[in-house]
């Protein structure tokens, strides 16, 4: 198979299950498989670890594919970063994100592994994944086989990219997944909130209540504007809500 | 409320490195494909001019045509040959197959035959019924005719059993 026509592999990793989507073709690809795979959460301190493990057995069976794995918003924590004129280069700006991690998150956050993403001059978003994660993600693939892995992206990085021009006015980007809600809220001058949220058993029935307080505790002003992606959502009252993907396998598509 | 401008794409990324390099190789690519075909209609036009003058040169003395060497005749069909593919009508060809796709049917290869005026397709199918039905949209797509199966082989090491198959199917010339 020529590299141009390789398959191209979606897979959303989440602590109890990865989803795959594959897809081939070139010109216009074509879903040709969907599956998702049940897997152990790992324990409290590498929870990935089973996923880890089931996304080693669905790459060391499959043919030759480019893969892109989609990490839930239960593997990465995100955080506001203000703009800081003090700050130069990338290392320093890195310094300054671990900064606010530990802030919200305490020590342990000085042993993730950052990214900062956004533009320079506004309030950008980081993300942080346990340390361990993208090397024991990178091991899965075995080096004689063909399968090759080209991104490891955040949910919320996947989602946003894919969605983006459709985000045109001041609003909240709700991503719904199993057992998390991730709330954001974008205006031009850059992030304005994000907060990711477990979810209990009620699952997506609690989101439009934890919205709804985000929404009072940080812009009570602000627009009541929601683009929702992973799940069909209802709210009350005068929001105006887009559903985007709500299909069960949108987090590993959001990717494509 | 006014419109936001689109925002910019945000890389969290834990692989792979920003696009900005990406993006800069395509437009070099598309730069140099475009150079080249400014070029080879460059030769062409200054073959005519050549062809002219010979011609012009033969009514004043017939008697000092020359044949030209070998190798002047294999390059000059050489870029006969990559103007003839240059010169296919690639939008058309594209828009047909693009609106033959089908969740169940996947493009795998597209080799385009600019002398024979002849565009053959590999492809994969879920089931007979859809590639039976993919031959029929790309015969009713108005690029193309005389669409035929040259061969079809099911995977039988696929657990979903797809099928490859491989078409062939004329150029239609422009309206």
């Amino acid at each position: 198979m020529s590299p141009l026509s390789a398959d191209r592999l979606l897979v959303s990793v989440a602590p109890d299950c990865i989803g795959l989507v594959r897809m081939r073709g070139i010109l216009r690809r074509a879903v040709v498989e969907e599956r998702r795979i049940a897997c152990a959460p790992g324990p409290a301190d590498r929870p990935w670890e089973g996923a880890v493990q089931a996304l080693r057995e669905v790459i060391g069976q499959g043919g030759p594919a480019r893969v892109t794995l989609v990490l839930s918003n239960r593997l990465v924590r995100y955080a506001l970063v203000p703009d800081d004129p003090g700050v130069s280069g990338r290392e320093e700006e890195l310094a300054l994100a671990r900064f606010h991690f530990t802030r919200i998150h305490g020590e342990r956050a000085k042993a993730w592994s950052l990214r900062l993403g956004g533009a320079v001059g506004a309030t950008r978003l980081a993300s942080a994944v346990d340390a361990e994660l993208p090397d024991a993600l990178r091991g899965a693939f075995p080096r004689t086989g063909g399968a090759r892995l080209v991104s490891v992206q955040p949910y919320f990085m996947a989602a946003f990219n894919a969605v983006r021009g459709a985000l045109r006015e001041l609003g909240w980007l709700v991503l719904v997944e199993p057992g998390r809600a991730c709330l954001a809220l974008l205006s031009p001058a850059g992030w304005h909130a994000v907060q990711s949220l477990r979810l209990d058993a009620e699952g997506c029935a609690q989101v439009p209540g934890h919205l709804e307080r985000e929404a009072l505790r940080s812009a009570p002003e602000g627009p009541r504007r929601a683009w929702v992606h992973g799940a069909r959502l209802a709210l009350a009252g005068d929001w105006r809500v887009s559903q985007l993907d709500d299909s069960a396998f949108a987090m590993a598509r959001c990717a494509g | 409320m006014s419109a936001m401008a689109r925002l910019p794409k945000l890389h969290l990324d834990y692989q792979a490195a920003p696009a900005r390099g990406r993006a800069l190789g395509v437009a070099a690519l598309a730069l140099s494909l475009g150079a080249t075909v400014v070029v080879l209609e460059r030769y062409r036009d200054i073959r005519l001019e050549i062809e002219r003058v010979e011609a012009a040169r033969g009514l004043l003395a017939p008697a000092r045509v020359t044949a030209p060497s070998p190798r002047l005749e294999q390059d000059l069909k050489a870029a006969d040959a990559v103007l003839a593919q240059l010169a296919l009508p690639w939008a058309s060809i594209v828009n047909a197959v693009e609106s033959a796709a089908k969740p169940d049917v996947a493009l795998l290869q597209m080799q385009p035959d600019a002398r024979a005026r002849q565009v053959r397709l590999g492809a994969e199918a879920r089931t007979e019924k859809a590639m039976l039905a993919y031959l029929r949209r790309l015969g009713e797509s108005g690029a193309l005719a005389e669409v035929h199966l040259v061969s079809h082989q099911v995977v039988v090491e696929d657990p979903q059993r797809p099928i490859h198959f491989t078409v062939l199917a004329r150029l239609k010339d422009p309206a």
